[in-house]
């Protein structure tokens, strides 16, 4: 699927694909050569003869859009409701706001932009974005129209080239996109940064997090089990939004580091690969804190192992006041996580230690005796301060060439509307 | 009855279709430059080593070029690849 989602992305829907059967990576060179020699006639046949197994036509592609219909009617008993849109295949298996064309219509003025505006096209299946049907989706998870323009700004961030959406909508792993909030924004929209930020409980954290998925399924066609291949998934996969504790960081706040002013309304997406809880509650140091941190970090098995991509820290407060009292700065902090967490060689097993290798050379160099670093560069190192009391933190991985990616939120979020539209 | 029914509008969206058109594969492998782009999972490389190496017994004239990607398929490695090949097998997923 994902060569099939590469190739369609690219225009080239009708490319020779050879299905090899899985598995390949993890079988012996014996099993490995017979599956090269079962495969050989068939890649022969790609090379040399014209239409030849692509999995489907440009025909069969323009059939199936034209039957699309802008919309349908279904029960207005609310349990037959959801029923009809979950049979559709619309949901993620909870309920949702039918959007009706009064509730739509409603969440496209929240954003001053006309409902047939092309936001872009979203991979694996290039689905047109327009502004109508991003705020369909909106409407289903269940957002306020003040939500609106931070739900447009964290579609727009996913589509920067650097964040690598198709790779995300359609890997094994389990990554998902976080959305992290700055800015005034925050209070005007009521999004959470503090006790239980990472969970339940706020309308504009659950809601706006589930619209990116229903959004990244919807439009972007990532079913479950067709194109989204994820082997586990995660539940941050259902939605997955926070916002930072601005107030309570002793540092500049995310959104400030990534160029936009403090008064700006932000949001800066990344990639996730699941949260690793990072609990210290009796070093009395930064040196004791960092040496937790670290553990936790060097924990093995996430893709940065592989990849060296970037990753996040949440930092609770008090671990961010403990590490300003001493005159840390966030950079103090970044470059001593890369140092210290490491995993030596010897925890690898020989081949994964070949497939890095391959894919992070510099760390075999010769004098690279420190083992192997999270990140290749500490800046690559991210960190949030949010939460509530408590020294609890959390690490998070990330995942192949997934860069941040943060986007001013453009339009009404922070204005008196929103502000009455607190929940 | 009409009345029992709501409007809701379609969630799912419209497939920009870009349509590229592939190279013709009229033609036999003969002195053919291949290259095998390897995207680094592991035995991705090897499995392309014996692909080469069955096509090479067949096809003694041709030329094997073995490359290597990290990740995505950027500009830079597609322009090389158009440059020094007529004809890419390339690697994809686990």
């Amino acid at each position: 699927m994902l060569a099939k989602a590469e190739a369609e992305t690219r225009g080239l829907g009708n490319l020779p694909l050879v299905k090899v059967p899985h598995p390949v990576g993890s079988i012996s060179l014996v099993a490995l050569r017979a599956l090269a020699e079962s495969s050989v006639d068939l890649i022969i046949g790609a090379l040399t003869r014209n239409n030849r197994t692509s999995f489907h036509s440009e025909e069969a592609t323009a059939d199936s859009d034209s039957a699309l219909k802008a919309s349908e009617y279904v029960p207005s008993n609310p349990t037959l409701t959801f029923k009809a849109l979950a049979e559709r295949g619309w949901t993620d298996g909870l309920p949702v706001i039918p959007p009706t064309p009064d509730a739509v219509r409603e969440m496209i003025d929240a954003s001053g932009l006309k409902g047939d505006e092309l936001l872009g096209v979203i991979p694996p299946l290039n689905g047109r974005a327009t502004v109508e049907k991003v705020a369909a989706n909106a409407v289903m998870a269940g957002c306020l129209p003040a939500f609106f323009p931070l739900v447009l700004s964290a579609l727009k961030a996913m589509m920067q080239p650097s964040f690598n959406l198709t790779g995300i909508q359609t890997t094994t792993s389990n990554v998902t996109p976080l959305a992290i909030v700055n800015g005034p924004c925050r209070q005007a929209l009521n999004v959470n940064y503090s006790s239980n930020v990472l969970g339940q409980g706020w309308r504009a954290n659950s809601t706006v997090g589930r619209a990116i998925r229903l959004i990244l399924t919807n439009i972007g066609g990532a079913v479950p089990g067709v194109y989204d291949k994820s082997t586990l998934g995660q539940p941050a996969k259902y939605t997955f939004c926070i916002a930072e504790n601005e107030e309570e960081n002793p540092w500049e706040p995310l959104h400030v580091e990534r160029g936009l002013e403090k008064a700006d309304s932000a949001v800066s997406m990344c990639g996730c690969t699941g949260v690793h809880s990072i609990v210290d509650m009796a070093s009395k140091t930064p040196k004791g804190i960092l040496t937790t941190m670290a553990a936790a970090m060097a924990a093995g098995g996430s893709s940065n192992w592989v990849y060296g991509c970037e990753c996040l820290i949440i930092m609770c407060p008090e671990h961010a006041a403990s590490f300003s009292a001493a005159g840390y700065s966030k950079a103090d902090i970044r470059q001593e996580l890369f140092e210290k967490a490491r995993l030596s060689f010897g925890k690898f097993s020989e081949e994964n230690l070949e497939l890095i290798a391959k894919r992070r050379p510099r760390w075999f160099q010769a004098g690279e005796t420190q083992g192997i670093p999270i990140v290749d560069r500490a800046e690559d190192i991210w960190i949030v301060v949010a939460g509530g009391k408590g020294p609890k933190s959390a690490f998070i991985p990330s995942w192949i060439d997934v860069r941040m990616s943060t986007l001013p939120i453009a339009h009404g979020a922070s204005s008196p509307v929103a502000v009455s539209c607190q929940c | 009855m009409q009345t029992d029914l709501i409007e809701v509008i379609n969630p799912t969206a419209d497939r920009e279709l870009k349509i590229g058109k592939i190279a013709s594969r009229n033609h036999g492998l003969e002195a053919k430059r291949i290259g095998l782009l390897d995207n680094s999972k592991p035995n991705a490389d090897k499995f392309l080593e014996y692909v080469g190496q069955l096509l090479k017994q067949r096809y003694p004239t041709i030329e094997i070029l073995p490359r290597r990607k990290m990740t995505r398929t950027e500009a830079d490695c597609l322009q090389e690849l158009i440059g020094s090949c007529d004809l890419v097998v390339s690697a994809f997923a686990d």
